[in-house]
Order: C-alpha cells, then structure tokens, then sequence
C-alpha cells in the first residue's frame, strides 16, 4: 500500500507539472522581464479561457432553468401534464449528465491513452511493484484528471444551485461526496471496456486502428443505448421526440434513465442520504472490483504495447519508393505519425470525431421513433432565411474543430526530432502548410459528418449545408492558424511521454481560446449587421471570417522563417 | 568543403559563448573528427552548420554557400545524423528512406539504387520493412546513416555517430565513411571515440570551452605534443585549457 500511494504521489506531481503552463519558462535562457510578461500572458489567457467557460456554463444553466418553467407553462397551458416538478434541478442534473457523458466516452479514449500507452511501463516493471499497485497508481491518476474536468461543469452548477436553491449549507454538505463519486463509476466502466479492448485488439498487427474503430463503435452503441432506454418509457411519441430534442429537462431525464447512477447522484444532492450512499457502495464496489480484476494482468498487458515489434504493410509496401512533392511528402508524414501514435491517433482524430457520430447517431435512434416530430423541426426549418440556416448551422458544424487538438500542438509534437527537422532543406512555410492542411482535413471531415446529418434529417438544402461548411472552415482555419501560430513561436518540446505533448499540453487550451476569440469577432460583427437584413447579416459574418482566416495565415507564415532556427 | 570564420555563438544573455570566434576549413574528400569534453560546443557548432542555430557572428559556408543567407541551397548539400534518436520512429524505415528521398528531390530509380545498396552494405535490409520504434538503437543509428547519404550528399555531417553501436556496425560505418572521403565528399563527425578518430581521421579539431586549441593531422598533433597517442594530446590540452 505505501508503494501505491509514493507511485500515486510521482504520477500526480508529474500530471501537474507536465499540465502548468509556466514550466520551463525560465528555461528557455531568455530575459527575467520577458519571462514575467508571459507568464501574466499566460496567465491572463488561462483566466480568460476559464472565465467564459464558466460563463457560458451559468448562461446556459439559467436559460436551461427558464426554458424549463416555461415549458411547464406551455404543457399545461395544452392541457398536458407538467414534464418538470422542479425546473432548479436541470441545473446540477445538466453538470452531472455532462460529467459522466465526457468521463464515459472522452474518458476512454484517454483511458487506453493513460491505462495502456504509457512508455514508462518498462521502466516500473523492474521497479518492486506490484502490478496491481501499479494499476492503481494509474487508475487515481485518470480520477484525479476527470476530477479536474468535472470541477469546471459541476462546481459552477452547485454553486448555482445552491444559492438558487437558498440552502447552500445543505447543499455544500451533499455536493463534496457527489463531486467526488459522479466519476467513478463511468472510470470503472471505461477501466473495464479498456481493457476487453485491448484484449481484443490484440490479435491484430493493426492494433491502434482496431482500438479505434471499436471505442467508435462503443460509442454509438451507447448513444443508441440512450435512446432504446428512452423509448419504452413515453407513450406519445410526438412529444418524447419534441421532449428529447427541444427541451433539456427531455435529455436530462434520458440519461438519467439509461444511466441510474445520475440519478443516485442528483438525488442524494438533493439530500437524499440512502441515494447518496447507495452511490457510495456501488462506486466503491466498481472501482475496486477493476482494480482487483483487471490489476494482477495489467503490466502484461502494459508492456505487450510497448514491447510488440511493429511489422507495418508486411511484404506489400517493402521496397516500394515512389516519389512526391516536397509538400505532399509532409503531409503524408503528419498523417502518418498522427495515425500511428496512439495517443494522438484517440485524442487527435478519435475524440473528435466523436462528437459528430454520437449526435448523429442520438438524433438519428430518436427520430425514427416519432415521424411527426421529425416533420415538424423540418416545418420550422423551412421557415427560416437560408442566411440564418448558413451562420448558424456553421456554428454547429464548426464546433468540432474547437477540440481538435492537431494544430494548437503541431510543432510541440515534434519534440526531440525537431532539431533534425530543422537541418533539413524544407521551408518551414511548407511544413506549416502541411500541419495546417492534416488539422484541417480532421475539421473537414468532422463537420462533413454533421453536415450529412443536418441535411438527411433535416431536410436541410445541400446548397445551404455546403455554405455553413465553407462558412465554418474559414472559421476553423483562421483558429487553427492563431493556434499555430502561438505552438510555432512557444512550442513545448520537452515531453516524456506522447500523452502529454498533445492533452496535457497547454497550448492545447489556448488553442480552445482562439477558436472562442475567432467565433466570438462573428458574433459581435454579426450583432452589428443584424439589421442589414438576413443576406447582409450573412455576407458581414462570412467577410469577418474571411479576414480571419486572411489574418492568421498572414501571422503564421510571416512566423514561419523566425521558427525556421531552434528558438533559444 | 566546409568554412567557419570567426564564428561565435551566445545562448540569450549568457556571458560564456558556447563557441567562441571558430576558424575552421574542411577540404573535400576530408574526413575530420571534431573532438571535445562534454558542452565543449560541438553540438551547438553542428546545429549552426546544419542551419538549426544561427550563429550571433561570424560566417559559415558550405561548399562557398552562405548557411544563413541561403539556408535552403546549403543544407540541400548536407547529409545529416544527428546524435539523438528522435527520428520519425513511426515509419518503417522503407517510409523514412523514401521520405528522405522526397525531401532531398531525389530521382524514383536512383533513390531505389541508393536504399538497395546501403541498405545491403549496413545489414538493414530484412529490418527495413519495420517501423524505426522497434529498432535498436544501432539500427536506427543505421538508418540514419542511409538517410542521410540518399541523395549523396557532397558534404556528410555526423554527431557522435559511434555511440550505441555494436563493433560490427561501427566498422561498417568507418568502411562508409572512408568510402564517401575517397569519392570527394567532406566527412564532419563529432566523436568521444579518440581511438576512431585517431585512425580514421584525416585532419581533427579540438574544442574545449567553445574554442578550438587545436587542429591537424593527427601525424601532426602528435609530433607538436611528443605525445604517443591522441588520448594523451586530448587530456592534456583539454585540461590545461580548464586549469586556465
């Protein structure tokens, strides 16, 4: 047990330092002031990124409280029942079903990550340790990053409840062992589906592919889930799919339905002790019983990852040389080591396309159940100006991007190789270019999924899809240049391991940043030109992008020939 | 042929320059082995070379072409291993020959020529077909080596080219590098191996706190010094450098 929890200790101070922002500041052998200015820089960026995320969290959860009185207003005025007995519980019941959605689904992808990529299983294999204290070790250290993600959805949400609610006393007693349990039980299920893949994977030369393809097919296996669990429950099927699609409290109580212990956790917040204990026992069950199940096995499997020699196109491609442009060559050098790098292969491509599979497939399960919804969100939308379909659906279609951690850590990502990188003749244009154009493409391909759903759902204009796709690639492209940019000209290059050069990698966050400022300079040029009138609302926000995108490329190819030394 | 003049390079503010005023020419057909104790400044004087560092003064040419001032028409002349083994391990080393090769603009047959014959030669040829991350860090060191002589590069610059190698490996290396000498290309290596550098070297250079205290033939070294070995001159001239 001490090794555990020294193990533990190592692992967690190592996730901090790797995750601060002004390690290494003074490194870099620059000048005292200007290692000051950006760490207030850094700092003053950090506050800003956290900032509107908590404010939009308390936007979003008081409109969420509104919508949900009103619609309790709207149902009896047409003579139905009431849907929300209290609309204030849609506020932590949103935080809680967030949490454990981001912990099951994002949390495998860096589950396998942090479970089974680590290049130091080697190293603590020949340490006297055990395998399940090592297992344990790495499992508190995913708890204690879920746990750092949770604190920013549900602390804001408790908060609010709790003064809403005008008990904070009660509430703050209730909430620290909610906060504490929600992530345990998906972690354990995540801890579990983990290893059964890697177990199955196995068999394959092309193991990180086959992990991917299966957590994909995890995931839209749950997101279908949801809705088998929801659909049983409602006889009128009009207004389960008008409930599930246009009203929070609809989505909260699906996935509190699929997933019982939301509900444990929302009600013993509300002070329902046996609830909360009851989430007590089975959270420590879960987690012990993966501990004790998959802990005595798991350095075997562990170094089978690392120890496995890579035989890649067998005989096929062998001997094979054709010859590209110099661009082509680094573009298809990008694809390549981001495809073969777990890591970066879960969290680059993965987790991003996940968003648009899960949704997709939500919506898809749930309106085939209710026709008449379905005819009715095309009614409405066909009501609408082709100019507000193209802004706002290109809101919606570019919001992948804003995880997409590709471009905001390209050059970081070179690490070690970058001084070889340097020595050879390639204009450092071209190797952006071919950072920006791999980035882009994961954009591209993420949005073309949303788009296909907006268009064969609902009924949506090929021509106007294809407008909002243009409109959110400029968008994309300017946010993926600025963050660029800022990884080109204060790269992190000295990781240790592939997880921490691309997630646990500051300028990751700050290229959420960027595409938030790149998005927000829309919405403000957007509420100046409303009154223009639909076309010329859409042409000011579609002429804003454009400088945008205009605008960082200027800023990351004019940088281009600075970086093209090694920074000192 | 490779030129430093009055060359120096200041990290940041640092008072100590990592090389200080270098003045050094390497013919063609040259092997020169670039000796020093650990931070004597021959990474930092590759680095510039190559155009990964920019020196704070002086002038270095390669093959009469500035490294600054045309960076792209001077490293298109240089072959490169670097010391590290941080290379794009995630290619097969059939994808990083070829990668090279794209980069280098080298002709699709010649390019298969060259792969086939170094590949042969260092013993990499059943290998080839795995990714680098399964290599050893003598294969990957190898590796490097057919990369770097893909596009038969006039000048040849290696950083600590022997470490990690097996006896065999390192012989072959040698037999290459004599090889690519003979054929008019300028060998630049940096080594801790005074032995290697004694028999395989046609001119060394010694560095010690950034500055060069001595350069030429290793014939030369030894009668200058009445030292019987190179590892003698080496000690004694980088130590009484310290006691300064």
């Amino acid at each position: 047990m001490k090794n555990y929890w020294i193990l533990t200790r190592l692992m967690l101070k190592n996730m901090a330092a790797s995750m601060n922002p002004f390690t290494g500041i003074y490194e870099d052998g620059q000048k005292k002031q200007k290692a000051i200015f950006r760490m207030l820089g850094i700092a003053a960026l950090a506050l800003f990124g956290i900032g509107s995320v908590i404010y939009l969290e308390i936007q979003l959860f008081n409109f969420a409280g509104s919508m949900g009185e009103q619609l309790n207003a709207g149902f009896k005025a047409a003579g139905m029942q009431a849907q929300f007995d209290d609309p204030m519980k849609l506020i932590p019941g949103l935080a809680i079903m967030a949490c454990m959605l981001i912990t099951l689904v994002m949390g495998l992808f860096q589950g396998l990550s942090e479970l089974y990529q680590g290049k130091d299983a080697p190293f603590l294999a020949v340490l006297p340790l055990s395998s399940r204290q090592i297992y344990g070790a790495r499992f508190t250290s995913l708890y204690v990053s879920e746990l750092l993600v949770n604190l920013l959805l549900m602390g804001p949400a408790f908060i609010l409840y709790a003064i809403k609610s005008g008990s904070v006393l009660p509430v703050a007693l209730t909430a620290i062992p909610v906060f504490l349990l929600v992530p345990l039980i998906p972690l354990a299920a995540v801890a579990l589906l983990s290893a059964l893949l890697m177990r199955v994977s196995v068999i394959s030369k092309h193991r990180e592919s086959i992990t991917m393809i299966l957590s994909l097919a995890l995931a839209m296996a749950y997101s279908i889930g949801i809705s088998v669990f929801n659909g049983s429950s409602d006889g009128n099927q009009s207004s389960a799919m008008l409930q599930s699609i246009m009203e929070p409290n609809g989505l909260v109580n699906s996935v509190l339905r699929a997933f019982p212990p939301a509900q444990w956790a929302l009600r013993g917040l509300m002070g329902d002790i046996p609830q909360l204990l009851l989430l007590f026992g089975v959270s420590a069950a879960a987690t012990l019983l993966v501990i004790f199940l998959i802990g005595p096995g798991y350095l075997d499997q562990a170094l089978s990852t690392t120890e496995r020699t890579v035989v890649a196109h067998g005989s096929r491609n062998a001997g094979r040389m054709a010859s590209h442009s110099v661009l082509r060559t680094l573009h298809s050098l990008e694809w390549k080591m981001l495809l073969r790098t777990p890591s970066w292969l879960f969290n680059g491509l993965a987790g991003v396309l996940i968003f648009p599979i899960v949704m997709g497939f939500g919506i898809f399960s749930g309106l085939s159940r209710s026709p008449e919804g379905l005819d009715y969100i095309r009614a409405q939308l066909a009501g609408v100006h082709p100019a507000y379909i193209i802004v706002f659906g290109a809101a919606l279609l570019g919001f992948g991007s804003m995880v997409n951690p590709v471009v905001s850590t390209a050059v970081s990502r070179e690490g070690g190789s970058w001084p070889f990188a340097l020595a050879l003749p390639v204009r450092q244009a071209d190797r952006f270019m071919a950072k920006l154009l791999v980035g882009s493409e994961i954009n591209l391909l993420c949005s073309l999924l949303i788009g296909i759903v907006s268009a064969v759902i609902m009924g949506i204009p090929v021509q106007q899809v294809a407008a909002a796709l243009a409109l959110a690639m400029l968008v994309d492209w300017a946010a993926a240049a600025g963050s660029l940019w800022i990884d080109a000209t204060h790269p992190h290059f000295k990781w240790t391991n592939e997880m921490e050069a691309i997630k646990k990698n500051f300028n990751q966050v700050i290229g959420m940043v960027v595409w938030v400022v790149c998005v927000a300079l829309c919405v403000v040029v957007g509420i100046f030109s409303w009154r223009l009138g639909p076309d010329g609302f859409c042409a000011c926000v579609m002429g804003m992008a454009l400088a945008e995108a205009l605008f960082t490329s200027w800023m990351v190819f004019a940088a281009a020939e600075k970086t093209a030394v090694l920074a000192e | 042929m490779i030129e430093f003049r009055n060359v120096t390079k200041v990290y940041g503010k640092s008072a100590n320059p990592s090389v200080d005023h270098l003045n050094l020419t390497v013919p063609e057909g040259c092997v020169y082995g670039f000796l020093g104790p650990n931070g004597a400044g021959k990474t930092t004087t590759i680095r510039m070379m190559t155009g990964a560092l920019r020196p704070t003064e002086g002038l270095i040419t390669i093959g009469g072409i500035d490294v600054v001032r045309n960076p792209m028409a001077s490293k298109r002349q240089v072959g490169f291993v670097p010391d590290s083994q941080d290379m794009y391990d995630k290619l097969t080393g059939w994808e990083y020959l070829n990668f090279m090769a794209d980069i280098f603009g080298v002709e699709q047959k010649v390019r298969k020529e060259r792969a086939d014959h170094y590949l042969e030669i260092l013993e990499m040829t059943s290998a080839a077909s795995n990714r680098i991350q399964s290599y050893s860090r003598g294969m990957k060191q190898k590796i490097a080596v057919i990369g770097a002589l893909i596009h038969a590069p006039s000048v040849w610059v290696l950083d600590e080219p022997m470490v990690g190698l097996d006896p065999r490996a390192a012989f072959l290396l040698k037999e290459e590098m004599k090889a690519q000498a003979a054929q008019g290309a300028t060998v630049f290596f940096s080594t801790h191996v005074l032995e290697v550098a004694e028999k395989l070297c046609d001119r060394v250079g010694i560095i010690s706190k950034g500055r060069l205290i001595a350069e030429g033939t290793p014939e030369e070294l030894l009668r200058e010094t009445g030292d019987s070995s190179l590892e003698q001159v080496f000690l004694e001239m980088t130590e009484a450098d310290s006691e300064q």
